[in-house]
């Protein structure tokens, strides 16, 4: 039987956080919550959405061994006058302790969110790429923020990509 | 203290053992996939020597209705 994979979001307090499980959507806007209607909660021009912590969470394995190779991407332009940013990267790669979101330019998310499938693992599990999730468990924390110039307009969408491997 | 919340049907739980056994409303299904194992209720087992004796006991009624 296949695992059952989920993606959550964390929010709140660092003292006191909420996770919620398998969301809905990853929208982004002012706020830090999960599920949100970005037009309830609109980034203002010239600032960045509240940070988005979330995490892949494998709550069953199934007859599955293993799960790893985890990559994240983002499908679609923002157009000029935003940029994604995350803390996914190939390279020199390190877990991230959870903090409060911010909407302040995020310090964790220093990337450039890819905009095509990453060539190897860019999120980890256990603060390493190649860690592997052999029981339920989860990945390390995937950070990532829109940041907008005074000039951006409203009523962009585009697609978050989670994809793993598993393997039999 | 983490909260729970299931992101499909927003209930709240105080455990992700609680979160992971629920029965979601809204997918139909639980997070995963082997329910808690359910107690088998207690009580003697039917041998054929309770059955005869069931059944006599009914023919015995049926007679004197």
């Amino acid at each position: 039987m296949a695992a059952t994979v989920e993606i959550d979001e964390q929010n709140g307090n660092s003292g006191s956080p909420t996770l919620t499980h398998n969301i809905g959507n990853s929208n982004m806007g002012s706020t830090d919550t999960a599920n949100m209607n970005p037009t309830a909660y609109p980034i203002v021009p010239g600032g960045n959405s509240c940070e988005k912590w979330q995490r892949f969470h494998v709550t069953d394995i199934g007859t599955s061994t293993r799960i790893n190779n985890l990559k994240v991407w983002r499908s679609g332009s923002l157009g000029a006058d935003a940029i994604h940013m995350t803390n996914a990267r190939t390279s020199d790669y390190g877990g991230s302790t959870y903090a409060t979101p911010t909407a302040d330019p995020s310090t964790v998310a220093s990337q450039i969110m890819p905009t095509s499938t990453p060539g190897s693992a860019n999120l980890g599990i256990g603060g390493s790429l190649s860690g592997t999730i052999s029981s339920s468990g989860y990945s390390d924390f995937l950070v990532h923020q829109i940041q907008t110039t005074a000039t951006a307009l409203a009523g962009n969408s585009t697609t978050m990509n989670y994809q793993y491997d598993e393997t039999a | 203290m983490l909260k729970h919340i299931c992101g499909q049907c927003n209930k709240a739980f105080s455990s992700e053992k609680a979160y992971l056994h629920h029965q979601c409303p809204t997918t139909g299904s639980t997070p995963v996939q082997s329910p808690l194992p359910q107690t088998q209720p207690k009580g003697s087992k039917l041998t054929e020597k309770n059955i005869v004796a069931a059944v006599r006991t009914l023919r015995q009624a049926k007679q004197h209705v």
